[in-house]
């Protein structure tokens, strides 16, 4: 079902559009909304709110953008009144820094899991906005067009900045990633399937 | 030796992303074909936007999370009254809509002159980019300008028809002397019998702007009726504006109402106005300067209204109707003729 269709019928108050909406993008937006906060329970309760009030608000709803444009930027908004809230409370601290759950690391060998160590900590030094383009084209696959929209800035502004993120990512892992052609076979099974192939693919070439 | 100059990273990111456009595709294969060396790099710059996808991230719950929300929706939208204090009143979500129209009811009749009762809207007009009328069930005519809201509820509230604005928009009252009309803002109260009138709030929620075409309209800081002691009010009449700031303090202006009205929908009304003042206005509203030119122009009196036309438009049905001649030099304009 498209945007606009699925938009019409939870404007008519069918539930069964809404919740096709809530489970494909829920997770998504938990996610994204965790990259900002830090915080999983606030990043949940945002993302719940953003909903009840898109169903609350479903007869003034007038989405210029596409349906994930639209609840990617209601969670980037009220994720980042709440920083700006915490900040003027001196309760946000802008050296957090990620800590992985072990439980959660793919079970990999150790070369890979320093490789992934050492770029979410590149990720979490990127300057703010540059970092959430990236993790809006990373994690949430979203297109420049997309970016644009979700955070209203122009497509240049994503180009430029996703240009810097790849900079200094590269440059902060620039000892890491030299090893990489040594490691290619054994890289494989980490990745995903598709980007596996893809990446033998360059190997070999 | 390369005739491709090296790629920034911008570029490299959108190639590797798809984002980029054939020719800088092409530019770039070019280029990478060059050197081997280059693939190894660019591979290197493949490495960090995958590892952004595959980066390990929490686990978040959606089906524990969609039976926590799914009790929260109820088919009843929220409509949210409010109080002249700005105090928003929000009814549980499960009243069901007769509950709410009954609780409503009861308020309001209860206190239907005290200034802190609260209405329920019950239906609801947006105009999406567009301007949009439409009529409501009382045959009164609201025209929303784009991004504009009424909330309204015509009939329940049994002494009076009570509509809630977001924006700006222009009312055509039908008459209903038993039930008057009254429109509710962030800054105040229009009460009219049946009139027709235009109001601009803007969106910081500052001032309200009304303004008369025809009828009068009481404009006031308080929903009551009579006002009180700590309430102010006043009555305007066609050509005037009546302007609330944000403190509720109201003041009316003179000849502004036609300029609140251009602004609205490119309207513009003339009901036996001078030929000077014609001029003035339209100079003022369409940027441009426009002289008289002859004695005894500005006896000439104009009764004419013109809607959404363009200023080469208006001068020359003008000076149809005086048989005047217009002389456009550059971008001024000059009405040339014997007058009346």
């Amino acid at each position: 079902m498209d945007d606009a269709k699925l938009i019409e019928e939870i404007r008519n108050g069918h539930t069964t559009a809404f919740e096709t909406v809530f489970r494909n993008w829920y997770e998504p937006l938990c996610r994204y909304a965790f990259s900002l906060l830090k915080d999983e329970t606030q990043a949940e309760e945002f993302v719940q709110e953003v909903f009840v009030k898109l169903w609350e608000k479903r007869l003034q709803l007038s989405i210029q953008t596409s349906l994930k444009a639209y609840l990617y930027r209601s969670v980037h908004n009220r994720c980042l009144n709440w920083i700006d809230h915490q900040k003027v409370k001196g309760h946000y601290r802008e050296d957090w820094k990620l800590q992985f759950d072990e439980a959660q690391m793919p079970q990999e060998n150790a070369e890979h899991r320093q490789l992934l160590h050492q770029f979410s900590q590149a990720l979490q030094r990127l300057p703010g906005e540059c970092r959430r383009i990236f993790q809006l084209s990373r994690e949430a696959g979203f297109s420049y067009r997309e970016i644009a929209e979700t955070l209203d800035i122009s497509i240049k502004t994503v180009e430029n900045q996703m240009g810097k993120a790849l900079k200094i990512l590269r440059s902060e892992l620039r000892d890491y990633l030299p090893v990489l052609a040594g490691l290619a076979a054994g890289a494989l099974q980490f990745l995903r399937p598709g980007v596996g192939v893809i990446f033998m693919l360059t190997v070999l070439m | 030796m390369s005739t491709n100059p090296e790629p920034n990273e911008a570029l490299i990111a959108r190639y590797l992303l798809g984002e980029a456009s054939p020719l800088e595709r092409a530019e770039l294969e070019h280029w990478l074909a060059e050197d081997p060396e280059r693939a190894i790099e660019i591979d290197r710059y493949k490495k960090v936007l995958e590892l952004g996808t595959s980066a390990p991230s929490h686990k978040f719950d959606t089906e524990k999370a969609w039976q926590k929300l799914k009790p929260q929706l109820t088919n009843l939208p929220t409509k949210e009254g409010q109080t002249n204090k700005g105090r928003v009143v929000r009814l549980a979500l499960g009243l069901s809509v007769a509950a709410t129209l009954l609780i409503a009811f009861g308020l309001f009749f209860l206190f239907r002159d005290d200034p802190a009762k609260t209405v329920q809207y019950v239906a609801e007009i947006s105009s999406g980019t567009t301007y949009k009328e439409s009529m409501l069930p009382d045959s009164s005519v609201v025209t929303l300008k784009p991004g504009s809201s009424v909330q309204y509820n015509l009939f329940e509230t049994g002494t009076e028809r009570r509509i809630l604005l977001k924006g700006s928009a222009r009312f055509k009252v039908k008459r209903n002397e038993s039930k008057p009309f009254v429109v509710e803002s962030q800054q105040g109260f229009i009460r009219v019998l049946g009139t027709t009138f235009t109001v601009e709030t803007d969106s910081l929620g500052e001032a309200m702007k009304v303004s008369v075409i025809e009828g009068k309209v009481l404009v006031s800081n308080t929903p009551a009726k009579k006002a009180n002691a700590d309430s102010s009010a006043v009555v305007i009449v066609p050509g005037q504006t009546a302007v609330i700031g944000h403190q509720g303090k109201i003041k009316v202006q003179m000849g502004t109402a036609q300029a609140l009205d251009f602004a609205f929908d490119k309207t513009l009304v003339f009901e036996n106005t001078d030929l000077g003042s014609v001029a003035l206005l339209l100079g003022d509203l369409f940027r441009t300067r426009i002289t008289l030119l002859g004695t005894g122009l500005e006896n000439c009196r104009l009764t004419a209204s013109f809607k959404q036309q363009s200023l080469d438009e208006i001068l020359s049905i003008i000076g149809e109707t005086f048989g005047l001649t217009i002389i456009k030099n550059g971008h001024e304009y000059s009405l040339k003729g014997i007058g009346c």
